[in-house]
């Protein structure tokens, strides 16, 4: 009784449209506080704003969020726009970025089951994570999964992996993170919401397009990415 | 504010863009609100001038079909710098929010499985007029076709379509590869010649689309084998809802109708659409032979017993959309606000009342973004000192004239932004309430279900009912649980409607609110965004 009952997949009953996931792994260690977190959290507002504009989108893409600072937490596990309420973050301790890197992973990995299972077509997920810190889990057996975890999905075309470098990040350690192609971005001083409003506007170009297909074109990322001379 | 010419050399004042594309930009025009104008980014070419002059021959015939160019555009009177086209303006919805549910609720409330099928043979229609006219789609896909409150069909982006003369074929260029034919998977769609048995791929699956639920021909679950993208499944003729013996490497999601609940000749055409061979010329249902076979359909309809809005083919072993209920607990054409009184369930099975117990699709409202009418101008100050100034410092005394208003209308701006903004994220965040209080309830109903059963002699009932669809159309005749478990069932389940329905009022009351602020903070901002656009034009000019 109580399975016939159960929520099994419901999201995908009602709304079959391929889903174009995204993680959003954010940096809410204490390095963070005061106008970086204030930015941030007004960035992903405006970034769930902006993608419920557009009647396709919001149908399509689906939102997770995992913030590392101190402990590694899903906030938001993934939800199509329209249910997506923007959590309040709070900067606070260090910066455990492998195991979030994991975390995510893992999170994303559910998901395509679930897709699979529900036999809903997805795009190529990404992962966008953004930090102004230095991992402190840099050295151990986690960090060195966790470069194995997106080089491995690199070179499977499973996700896309995006860094953004906030202020004094390591980019280095960063970048052994991103793919070689793709290096980490370094955000221009606090400008998030120019940030996840490209964001936004990729999601969008991608959920438009077509599932399967590897690179749409992609607004250009000047608006808030600082161009290395 | 930018004019533009038709053919006759009439003037027409560009209002606001509406729409941005590949080639162009389309914006509505001031005067007329039944036309709109694409501006290409490039000066179009001596080809495409041609094709769109052809295309243009057959605009009256196939008005109410496709938006089809009224006229060139020009940008002097004397028709010599060509830069767009003039298209009929077409209201409607995308249709793929008539076949998404969650938006039919939205924008088509009213919408029956008949609505669909009525939908789909317009469709059918309009794809035969154009082939009979000689034209190509080529491009179909989801956002490319209108669907009117009346299920009447238009087609718009028409300049993609191919059309030939006795010297050449103009062909579209384009395609979108969920919607692209398996034998033209992958290529480079340039200068390719497309046949209308092209353009039935994407017919049949648009049929497909609106008569199952918005599920999609191509996307199931591998009966053997790794995953497939949809466009490895397009190419592998993988239609999912194909009998098993016929070998396809997907079987249906769960969820959905199955393909036995349509007429043979239907599932018929389907298959024929989407099975290997298809792309042999001709091979595909033609638009007239979809017609036919919808027409029948729409005769041998029958309206379930259980849900008065549960509209299916008579000859279907059972209501599909209620065995979809019984799957997922998900009802797809539910009773709405506006139809559910005067329908009148039966109050007592509450079985009824429990698959009818499904969230309400909330949507926030996206606040419109055209412009509106720039407000006039200040007046221009007055006095010798001005006219002096005027002369011989015109920046500043534009600045003078105008600077204090710019900085006005910036505050203006700046204020109703985040009001649309904050309005935004109060409208999400009331429906995520909803949705949680929505989950609590729910959750609280399952577990009450499950200390239920557990009595063994309630499980057995229950058990004996479910396992009977039947007997969800003879409650009072069949088998029946007694009286003390209705009793308790009745009881869990009107506190659990109860509170949904609570639930659900709030949402909405508080969304309508929000909604109303938004809408008007919106409506600020747009104005604020047009005098500052006024203002910075006239304070350059100079």
């Amino acid at each position: 009784m109580t399975d016939k009952l159960a929520f099994v997949g419901m999201e995908f009953v009602d709304n079959p449209e391929p889903r174009c996931p995204c993680i959003l792994l954010l940096d809410t260690s204490g390095s963070m506080r005061g106008e970086p977190i204030a930015a941030l959290n007004q960035g992903v507002e405006s970034l769930a704003e902006e993608l419920n504009s557009d009647p396709l989108a919001r149908e399509r893409i689906e939102l997770a969020v995992i913030t590392f600072g101190g402990d590694v937490q899903v906030v938001q596990d993934f939800v199509t726009p329209a249910s997506f309420l923007p959590p309040r973050f709070e900067a606070d301790g260090n910066t455990p970025m492998g195991r979030a890197v994991i975390t995510g992973c893992q999170l994303l990995e559910e998901r395509k089951r679930m897709y699979q299972a529900a036999g809903v077509n997805y795009f190529r997920p990404w992962i966008f994570l953004i930090t102004d810190g230095d991992p402190t889990d840099y050295n151990t057996n986690t960090w060195c999964q966790a470069v194995e975890l997106t080089r491995a999905a690199e070179a499977a075309k499973s996700f896309v992996f995006y860094g953004v470098a906030v202020n004094d990040a390591d980019q280095a350690k960063l970048n052994e993170l991103c793919a070689p192609h793709r290096p980490a971005e370094k955000l221009r001083g606090l400008s998030f919401s120019e940030l996840f409003s490209w964001l936004s506007c990729s999601l969008r170009s991608v959920s438009l397009a077509n599932p399967g297909v590897l690179r749409p074109t992609l607004p250009p990322m000047n608006s808030w990415a600082l161009l290395e001379a | 504010m930018l004019t533009v010419y038709d053919g006759n050399g009439r003037s027409f004042q560009i209002s606001h863009a509406f729409a941005q594309g590949g080639q162009g930009a389309i914006s509505q025009l001031k005067e007329r609100d039944d036309l709109c104008v694409k501006l290409y980014h490039q000066p179009p070419d001596a080809q495409q001038i041609q094709k769109l002059k052809l295309l243009q021959n057959h605009t009256t015939v196939l008005t109410g079909i496709a938006a089809l160019p009224v006229s060139l555009a020009y940008a002097d009177a004397e028709r010599k710098k060509l830069i767009g086209v003039f298209f009929p303006l077409i209201h409607g919805r995308a249709i793929f929010e008539l076949y998404g549910v969650r938006s039919r609720l939205e924008y088509f409330p009213d919408a029956d499985f008949r609505f669909l099928i009525h939908t789909a043979d317009n469709l059918a229609n309009a794809f035969e007029r154009l082939h009979q006219a000689g034209i190509i789609i080529g491009d179909v896909n989801e956002q490319n076709i209108r669907v009117l409150p009346d299920a009447s069909i238009n087609l718009i982006d028409c300049d993609s379509f191919q059309i030939a003369d006795q010297k050449q074929t103009y062909p579209s260029n384009v395609g979108t590869p969920l919607w692209t034919p398996p034998e033209l998977q992958g290529m480079d769609l340039t200068g390719v010649v497309r046949t209308a048995n092209h353009d039935c791929f994407g017919l049949a699956q648009l049929i497909f689309l609106l008569l199952f639920a918005g599920r999609h021909p191509f996307a199931g679950i591998p009966r053997h084998g790794p995953p497939l993208s949809p466009e490895e499944a397009i190419r592998k003729y993988a239609f999912a809802f194909a009998p098993e013996f016929l070998g396809v490497p997907l079987r249906p999601p769960a969820g959905c109708p199955p393909l036995v609940s349509l007429p043979p000749e239907i599932q018929y055409i389907f298959l024929r659409a989407f099975q290997e061979g298809s792309a042999q010329p001709g091979a595909r249902p033609t638009a007239t032979e979809w017609k036919i076979c919808l027409k029948r359909l729409l005769q041998s309809l029958t309206i379930c017993r259980q849900h008065p809005h549960h509209v299916y083919w008579q000859g279907a072993a059972n209501c599909p959309w209620c065995a979809i209920i019984r799957e997922t607990g998900i009802n797809l054409f539910p009773a709405t606000l506006s139809n559910s009184s005067a329908v009148g369930f039966s109050e007592n099975t509450f079985l009824t009342r429990l698959q009818n117990l499904t969230i309400h699709p909330f949507q926030i409202q996206p606040v419109p973004a055209s412009e509106s009418e720039p407000d006039p101008l200040p007046a221009q100050p007055a006095g010798l000192w001005s006219i002096l100034q005027r002369r011989l410092a015109p920046t500043r005394w534009r600045y003078r004239w105008l600077g204090h208003a710019l900085y006005h209308e910036r505050r203006v701006y700046a204020t109703a932004r985040s009001a649309v903004r904050q309005g935004m994220r109060d409208q999400q965040a009331v429906i995520a309430m909803y949705h949680e209080e929505f989950q609590l309830a729910r959750r609280t109903l399952e577990s009450a279900f499950q200390e239920l059963s557990q009595t063994p002699a309630i499980r057995q009932e229950l058990e004996a009912l479910l396992s009977q669809p039947s007997s969800l159309v003879k409650m009072s005749g069949g088998p029946k649980l007694s009286t003390s478990t209705q009793h308790r069932l009745q009881d869990e389940i009107t506190r659990c409607e109860n509170r949904i329905q609570t639930a659900q009022q709030n949402c909405a009351r508080q969304l309508q609110v929000s909604q109303a602020t938004t809408t008007q903070a919106g409506r600020q901002r747009n104005q604020a965004h047009a005098n500052i656009q006024n203002l910075i034009q006239h304070l350059r000019r100079g």
